[in-house]
């Protein structure tokens, strides 16, 4: 199995399965435009990713490297966020800040099963809460003037579109 | 090696150069609001979530729900913003309704197209009306929308004032089986300044055929009735035959309805001019008006002829027609011809009502599987004589011979208004049913299925690429009673399986169904002053009182100020 090398932006390095970086949408231009070949062994710069985070990548592509590709997104379907396997399920119970670096991560490498799963996981945090309960879980600040609050109440009033 | 890099950076361009720092900031819960403003404020240069650019957060929106989504935009301006994208809510709209194609002319953005879909249509049952002794068989809307008018086989007339608070009363009524002996009411309408209501109804003479051996004691014979809307006083009664010719109002002192003479084959469409008087007695005077004048004659089967309506277009659109024998005007006169209507709508708002400008149509259906749409032009109504016709027959050429259409125009259609002070009338609506014809009978059999067809009357013809269905129908034919109305952005139409079903114009999909107890509802209605509003009656005896999402807030708001409000949902 051909391996590569992979460097984090603060200079770590991973060698991994050829083919599980090939999930990465990203990696896999970049080897197909440089005709990179296995007796390169020049390591991957990946300015954007750290070490922890991309130890956490390369483990998701790992255990994910024989699934078929994912489907093309039906723009006419409602996406669902139960479908998340127990497996992914355990590697995503992480802080916060982890979640969101998977997610620039994955946007960045372009891996979309990933970039999926960990957006399902965030949009299951915010199911089912009030916007004060979403405040909360994600520290977020309202800075809306209460003018701006007042006006949203009476005219976008979510309890009339349900 | 330097190669590398120049490529690594082109692909790096989400999120800049730096790595983001993996410090982090965790936050204890705490119960004091004003303690954790302080914190989040202090800290908020951490917050996790706003690493995430905006296309992010949007992937992120769009696995939730239009309310999830309704409710993150109202956490900060930040996801305010991202979560109004248009994208994401006409994807929504797509979805919801299952529609393809553009954002609906003239409208703000898809979010606010959701909204109205959802906030905006007639979908909330909230008061129920039990009076009727027998089936409703229609209810009308005056034009200001301030009372509707329910006509029944109980033969009563019912004039219910709509009270603002959206509460209902009777504000006067009739029993014409009492009064003139009629078996029935078939409908009513109201002339344009709401000062005189025509009532139309049936009174049989002989027993129904499926008791008597011999049917041709059975006879049905059409009356109108017209009443002085300020004082329910009953002025004139004319003979309007055939009964299902119907009648509707030629202008605010003129009714027109069938009449026939004798002559096997011919029927004339007589005019009949309603005198007010304000005598104020006990004993109710009224006139007997046998005949009328006749301002038409129609050869063809009388009994096949129904559903008569008067449709007012400007001169310049029967100009079209008239220059035109096809039915077809080119697709420049059609605009200039819009153009033109749009303007003198414009114009005469002001200045109030003139009719100076304006042709009048009659339409019926006509054929003999009620296939066809006649239009004839009536020029004026004092100097009229059959030149002054010019007809034009519609008949759906796809659906020739084996699958015809039995046609049932809806009366409603006539307050399909653009221009509302004119009552310019440009679509007409109809309700049909595919049928099948066979050799050996006499009658076709009609399918189930029903359709909504738009007939536009700056030429007559058809509108191509606009369908309605969904709904069904079960009786064989004649079946007549099939009702639809209109407003800017919906259609309405009854059915024979207990529903009434709101569809969109634009999208043409069907946004709500309008559950009745049982039976056919027979009539439906707009409130022409509040299109959110819809009256339903049905052989079950109700009549239902429908607003939308929107009204029903307001409504119950007005509800706890002390107004007694049966809210049923």
């Amino acid at each position: 199995m051909p391996q590569i090398k992979l460097q984090s932006s603060d200079g770590e390095s991973f060698e991994i399965d050829l083919e599980v970086a090939r999930q990465s949408v990203t990696i896999k231009t970049m080897l197909e435009d440089l005709g990179w070949d296995e007796s390169d062994d020049d390591p991957v710069p990946l300015p954007n990713v750290n070490a922890a985070i991309l130890k956490k990548v390369v483990q998701w592509a790992t255990f994910h490297k024989d699934d078929p590709p994912p489907p093309e997104d039906d723009e006419n379907k409602e996406k669902r966020t139960d479908d998340i396997c127990t497996w992914d399920a355990e590697f995503l119970k992480v802080d916060q800040g982890t979640l969101f670096e998977l997610i620039l991560a994955a946007n960045y490498l372009d891996i979309k099963g990933l970039l999926d799963v960990t957006c399902k996981t965030v949009a299951n945090m915010i199911k089912g809460k009030s916007p004060e309960e979403i405040r909360k879980t994600f520290n977020i600040k309202n800075d809306f003037t209460p003018a701006e609050e007042e006006q949203m109440m009476s005219c976008n009033c979510s309890a009339t579109m349900e | 090696m330097d190669k590398i890099w120049e490529v690594c950076e082109e692909y790096g361009c989400m999120v800049g150069e730096t790595p983001f720092s993996v410090e982090k900031s965790t936050y204890s819960d705490h119960n004091n609001k004003a303690e954790k403003r302080v914190q989040v404020t202090n800290e908020m240069t951490a917050a996790d979530w706003q690493v995430l650019l905006d296309p992010l957060l949007l992937h992120i929106f769009g696995y939730l729900s239009p309310q999830e989504v309704v409710r993150c935009s109202q956490t900060c301006l930040t996801w305010y913003r991202v979560a109004l994208d248009e994208s994401l809510w006409k994807q929504h709209v797509y979805r919801t309704w299952n529609i393809t194609g553009d954002l609906a002319p003239g409208t703000e953005s898809w979010y606010s197209e959701y909204k109205r879909l959802i906030c905006n249509v007639p979908s909330e049952c909230y008061l129920e009306l039990k009076d009727h002794k027998d089936e409703v068989l229609d209810v009308t809307f005056s034009h200001d929308g301030q009372h509707f008018c329910t006509t029944s086989k109980d033969a009563t007339v019912k004039v219910w004032k709509f009270h603002k608070d959206g509460t209902v009363s009777i504000r006067f009524q009739d029993n014409l089986l009492l009064k003139l002996g009629w078996n029935l009411t078939q409908y009513s309408v109201f002339n344009r300044t709401d000062t005189l209501l025509l009532v139309c109804g049936v009174k049989i003479s002989g027993v129904l055929p499926s008791l008597d051996p011999n049917p041709e004691t059975y006879t049905p014979m059409g009356f109108g009735a017209v009443y002085n809307m300020n004082n329910f006083q009953l002025l004139c009664v004319m003979v309007m035959d055939p009964p299902h010719l119907f009648a509707d109002w030629f202008d605010d002192h003129t009714c027109v309805g069938g009449y026939q003479d004798g002559a096997a084959g011919i029927f004339k469409v007589n005019s009949y001019k309603i005198i007010m008087t304000f005598t104020i007695s006990d004993r109710e005077e009224y006139t007997e008006d046998k005949a009328g004048e006749v301002i038409c004659t129609f050869e063809g089967d009388s009994r096949r002829a129904m559903n008569l309506l008067v449709v007012k277009v400007p001169k310049t659109l029967i100009n079209n027609l008239r220059s035109n024998n096809n039915g077809l005007t080119t697709h420049t006169k059609r605009v200039q011809a819009e153009k033109m209507s749009k303007e003198n709508g414009k114009d005469k708002i002001q200045s109030d009502i003139s009719l100076d400008n304006l042709e009048k149509l009659l339409v019926f259906v006509t054929g003999a599987h009620h296939d066809k749409l006649a239009f004839y032009e009536v020029k004026n109504i004092a100097n009229s004589n059959n030149n002054n016709n010019k007809k034009s027959i519609l008949s759906d050429s796809k659906r020739n011979k084996t699958t015809v259409s039995a046609a049932a125009a809806s009366r409603k259609s006539s307050r399909q208004k653009v221009d509302k002070p004119l009552h310019i009338v440009k679509q007409l609506f109809i309700n049909s049913r595919p049928c099948v014809v066979t050799e050996d009978l006499e009658y076709p059999s009609l399918l189930e299925d029903l359709e909504i067809q738009v007939v536009d009357l700056n030429t007559c013809t058809l509108v191509q690429n606009f369908k309605l269905g969904g709904h069904k129908a079960y009786s064989d034919f004649p079946a007549w009673y099939i009702c639809l109305d209109a407003s800017p952005f919906y259609v309405v139409s009854g059915s024979e399986e207990a529903l009434a079903y709101v569809w969109d114009k634009h999208y043409q999909c069907r946004l709500k169904t309008l559950q009745h107890l049982e039976g056919v509802v027979n009539g439906v209605a707009f409130n022409p002053a509040d299109p959110e509003t819809i009256v339903t009656v049905g052989d079950d005896l109700k009549i239902m009182i429908w607003c939308s999402k929107n009204r029903l807030k307001k409504l119950s708001q007005t509800c706890n100020r002390g107004k007694h409000l049966l809210l049923m949902r």
